[in-house]
């Protein structure tokens, strides 16, 4: 069976975001049904950087990487943060010559990463298995903070109309995919991600190297960016720095901020993120908005690690009360510090958030749930176009 | 094009409830319009609301689309509404495609058309200079207006102003305590009492602009400048900037438009023709951002002429061909007696009203307006009044959310006054009533008053706050008063309503002669006996041995006096009638009415009598 699948925001290995554990989940499940998807990313990268990503997936049937700036009409799109604009932007990419030849390639399963690459499917085959992995109700996240009703009302109509042209659509929030399902989305399936307890599991205090007291993990993304000053604001700044804790920061999210503060450490994109968890005593999600799941509280779980977050880091993550450290950050700053603290000097402490955490995470997001889940959904969409259960014979065999 | 599907999309209606008055969950506006957003929605429409734009959002229910967008509502005593910020989504929907979703699921229609059609792209051509990045989240589409450039820099000014002022603060904090551990204690507390004293006059004394607690205002009132100069209508004064453009560059729309601001004018309600101008903006946005079209339907169940002005406005100028059918229901009556034409040539007011109704066309251009009543009796004053065809819409209502209660108890019998508590509504009748049935009634525990006390605004109803400092005197166990804070819950007033025993209507006769009642609807629906005014709508709706009537105050007495000393004999007929109501007034028996509609043209104007 041949499967195109896509992925807009660059290369996806190594590991520097929620989307990134999704689609790496996703090559992952494909790799072990003995599937070798043809990859497309879209965006920019160094040669190092490609020649690493292709390393890491040789397993697949090949990599193409679209360059936005390669059409004006797609850098010009691409390049604002505004939900009819990135749909454009991928309206504009099925036109350029050599992707849509990527594109309308034969395939039997076209696997699309976010509502705003529905485009893309104009230059598909006609009859091809579509299937969209919305991750978030993105269209949401392109609307700044406190937008109006009606607006955000339009967005959602938009996003949940391209929902229809696929045949399964992915979603990775329980509370979002039964609320697609309230407004007619009929083909949405819940589809918690399937995560590996990692080996970084405890680990702190038999880790070599630069050791930190707390983490963050982010992209450019805004609420990211947002939630770390606030943090650094109310927090940090004025009621842990002076008990001599040190916080590291990963990921792009670092472009965006400019604490120039000495205990304060911006490591900025890390190639081995298992490394900075494990010199880590305990993770700090501190986001005040966002939609779909929080892949990054879940992480921080997988690695063991006690999470110190808001109600908005807990989205998707249910009844997680006695495994995440949850507190209401603006309201209580001095209370979040105490328990940072808290955590940070007990390790009896930190070991018990730890062993709950992952129980958890095997629980509920475990990888072999996910591969059940996942065979559920594309089963029939395989079995219609083969005639067989070619999932099932591949997992038999 | 994407033409992937094998079986043709299935085309589903929009059903539009529109209802520029709701707010809150005050009156029937909230009740009526779920009730028919669900029957919508169980009969295979897609339904979305439209409301005001102060509407209250946490009131509704998640699985319904709602459009808070209007910013003018029934009353017009308040100013309009600062319209919603609706930046980035195409609002006009005279340049459309109107590419139908369906046509690009069965791909005869390209995505990019439809997505062009949602939002509000900038043309391939031009290249923007102040285009948003990922940094600040904001859309795209900023101008290099003068007012930008100043809202801009003052932002940034005032995040360097917020950072000195940290520093600042800083700064007191560490000369507080150097004070507390260094100075004598004596001598602090004189300080810090010196301090409290005079903080107040300091702050009079200290600009606003250095005063951390307005910044949030003032980064609204900067980011609404921003917005404003996307060159939407968002923002405070829409009316004059529309006074000074062209009215429509439709002619004949221009034309009609011309005709309704001249004759308004000269009437001396040139204020009916501004909000109408407000209503035909917010109504346009709707039908561009709701993805409205021709084979959808637009529910106005509480209109006025100014509506029917902005809707004429909007069908003439979009065409027959994309407008959706609009169908608009008038609930307020219009004449106090009978109606006849002595009775308008004699009424200034209504001379007035039919003169504006004539800025109607007769022929409706479009052929997409139909005009309805919910009475039979409110119909024949308003086609006698306008000479327009009115059709009769049923009542919607959720009678199934009132508790059944069974005959056979014991302890008194409840009586219930629902609704806002307004003098034509005859709350003031309701002390004197209780006073008149003290002795008979009230002492011997037969009855008890459970009354919603939900006041309305007191400079038009004089009668009613006098009256609800009396009803606070009885006793608690004989009256009590239910939604003095405020508006009820649905889940609160519904189970106020399951209490009824008998349901009482003091209304005034005149104001509820050809007028429906939502009250009257919900106790026939759940077979309660009711006390209404005599020779009404209300009255008529009486199953016979149902409910009683009243013509003054003391048949009212005697009429709920003569329901309770039988009521066994008036309850089983109420319960009788309540099936057969139900045949006709339902949320469903409506939708399938505007269903109905797309098999019959719309009717012409009556001829002159």
């Amino acid at each position: 069976m041949h499967i195109t699948y896509y992925y807009p925001w660059g290369f996806f290995h190594p590991i520097r975001s929620g989307a990134a554990v999704v689609a790496d989940r996703h090559l992952s499940y494909f790799r072990a049904r003995g599937y070798r998807p043809r990859v497309i990313v879209l965006g920019n990268g160094t040669a190092e950087a490609q020649a690493a990503f292709e390393d890491h997936y040789s397993w697949v049937e090949d990599v193409h990487v679209f360059p936005p700036e390669r059409s004006a009409a797609v850098q010009r799109n691409y390049e604002v943060w505004d939900f009819g604009r990135f749909l454009a932007a991928h309206a504009a990419i099925a036109e350029v010559p050599e992707f849509r030849d990527v594109l309308s390639r034969p395939t039997d399963l076209v696997f699309l990463n976010y509502a705003f690459s529905a485009p893309l499917l104009e230059a598909v085959p006609r009859g091809a298995s579509r299937v969209l992995e919305s991750l978030d109700i993105i269209s949401r996240q392109f609307l700044r903070q406190r937008p109006s009703a009606a607006l955000l009302e339009h967005h959602l109509g938009v996003e949940f109309a391209l929902y229809q042209m696929f045949d399964a659509v992915l979603m990775i929030n329980e509370e979002e995919a039964a609320f697609a399902e309230q407004r007619g989305v009929t083909n949405s399936h819940y589809m918690p991600r399937g995560m590996d307890v990692s080996d970084a599991l405890g680990g702190y205090e038999h880790a070599s190297g630069v050791q930190y007291d707390l983490v963050f993990v982010g992209s450019n993304h805004g609420p990211n960016v947002e939630g770390a000053r606030r943090f650094y604001e109310q927090v940090f700044a004025p009621r842990l720095r002076s008990r001599g804790m040190r916080w590291a920061i990963v990921g792009s999210v670092c472009e965006q901020l400019d604490f120039r503060d000495p205990a304060v450490t911006m490591l900025g994109q890390v190639e081995d993120l298992d490394d900075v968890y494990r010199r880590t005593k305990v993770v700090i999600v501190p986001l005040f908005s966002g939609t779909g799941t929080s892949i990054k509280t879940l992480e921080a779980m997988a690695h063991g690690k006690p999470v110190v977050t808001t109600p908005c880091g807990v989205r998707g993550i249910p009844n997680c009360e006695e495994q995440v450290v949850t507190f209401d950050f603006d309201g209580a700053p001095s209370l979040v510090a105490e328990a940072i603290a808290e955590l940070c000097q007990s390790r009896v402490l930190r070991e018990s958030y730890a062993q709950k955490s992952t129980a958890y995470v095997l629980k509920h997001f475990g990888p072999l749930g996910y591969g059940q889940r996942m065979d559920e959904v594309l089963e029939p969409l395989v079995s219609s176009r083969t005639g067989s259960t070619s999932l099932s014979v591949v997992r038999a065999a | 094009m994407l033409g992937n599907r094998v079986t043709e999309p299935a085309v589903k209606r929009k059903l539009v409830i529109l209802n520029n008055g709701l707010k809150d969950h005050r009156g029937h506006y909230f009740e009526t319009s779920i009730s028919l957003a669900e029957a919508a929605r169980a009969n295979g429409w897609t339904p979305i609301l439209a409301t005001h734009a102060t509407c209250r959002m946490d009131m509704l229910p998640p699985w319904l689309s709602v459009f808070p967008l209007f910013t003018t509502d029934h009353w017009m005593v308040e100013p309009p509404a600062a319209a919603p910020d609706v930046a980035g989504a195409v609002t006009s929907p005279y340049d459309r495609a109107f590419t139908s979703f369906e046509d690009v699921q069965a791909g005869r229609a390209a995505l990019i058309t439809w997505i062009a059609d949602r939002f509000d792209l900038p043309p391939v051509e031009v290249h923007s200079t102040s285009e948003a990045t990922l940094d600040d989240g904001h859309s795209a589409g900023l101008s290099n207006g003068w007012r930008h450039r100043i809202a801009h820099g003052a932002c940034g000014g005032l995040h360097q102003l917020r950072r000195a002022i940290r520093v600042a603060q800083r700064v007191a904090w560490c000369g507080e305590r150097v004070q507390f551990y260094l100075v004598p204690p004596y001598v602090d507390l004189l300080l810090r009492r010196f301090a409290s004293v005079m903080t107040t006059p300091l702050l009079l004394t200290i600009p606003r602009i250095l005063q951390p607690r307005f910044y949030p205002r003032l980064e609204e009132r900067l980011t609404e400048v921003l917005t404003r100069d996307r060159g939407d209508t968002n923002g405070s004064r829409p009316v004059e900037k529309r006074a000074r453009e062209e009215l429509s560059p439709d002619p004949a729309t221009r034309q009609l438009m011309t005709a309704a601001r001249q004759r308004l004018t000269e009437l001396g309600i040139r204020k009916e023709f501004d909000h109408a101008q407000l209503f035909l903006r917010d109504l346009e946005r709707l039908t561009a951002m709701a993805d409205i079209g021709p084979r959808d339907h637009v529910l106005l169940g509480t209109a006025h002429f100014r509506e029917l002005l902005a809707v004429d406005w909007f069908t003439s100028r979009l065409g027959r061909e994309r407008s959706p059918s609009f169908h608009l229901e008038f609930r307020h009556p219009l004449f106090c007696g009978d109606p006849s034409e002595e009775a308008v040539e004699a009424s200034e007011s209504l001379r007035l009203q039919r003169g504006v109704f004539q800025l109607h066309p007769a022929a409706d251009r479009s052929q997409r307006i139909r005009l309805y009543t919910d009475t039979e009796e409110l119909r024949a004053e308003y086609e006698l009044l306008t000479k327009q065809n009115f059709g009769v819409f049923p009542i919607p209502f959720r009678a199934e959310l009132i508790s059944s209660r069974s005959t056979a108890q014991s302890g008194p019998l409840t009586l219930v006054f629902l609704g806002d508590a307004r003098d034509e509504k005859g709350f003031h009748w309701l002390p004197d009533l209780i006073e008149r049935m003290t002795a008979d009634y009230l002492q011997p525990r037969r009855v008890r008053f459970l009354l919603q006390a939900t006041l309305g605004t007191p400079a038009y109803n004089p009668l009613s706050g006098p009256a609800m400092t009396r009803l606070k005197q009885f006793p608690l166990s004989q009256v009590e008063l239910v939604g003095e804070k405020g508006p009820l819950s649905p889940e609160k007033y519904y189970e106020l309503a399951s209490k009824a025993d008998i349901v009482l209507l003091p209304y005034e006769r005149n104001r509820y002669r050809a007028a429906s009642s939502g009250t009257l609807a919900e106790a026939i629906a759940a077979g309660r006996p009711a006390v209404v005014p005599a020779d009404s709508w209300m009255s008529s709706q009486l199953a016979p041995g149902a409910g009683a009537t009243f013509q003054d105050f003391e048949s009212f007495v005697s009429a709920v006096c003569h329901v309770v000393d039988h009521y066994a004999r008036y309850r089983s007929a109420a319960e009788t009638h309540r099936r057969e109501w139900l045949k006709r007034h339902s949320p469903a028996a409506l939708v399938a009415a505007i269903g109905a509609t797309e098999l019959e043209p719309v009717p012409a104007a009556l001829s002159a009598a």
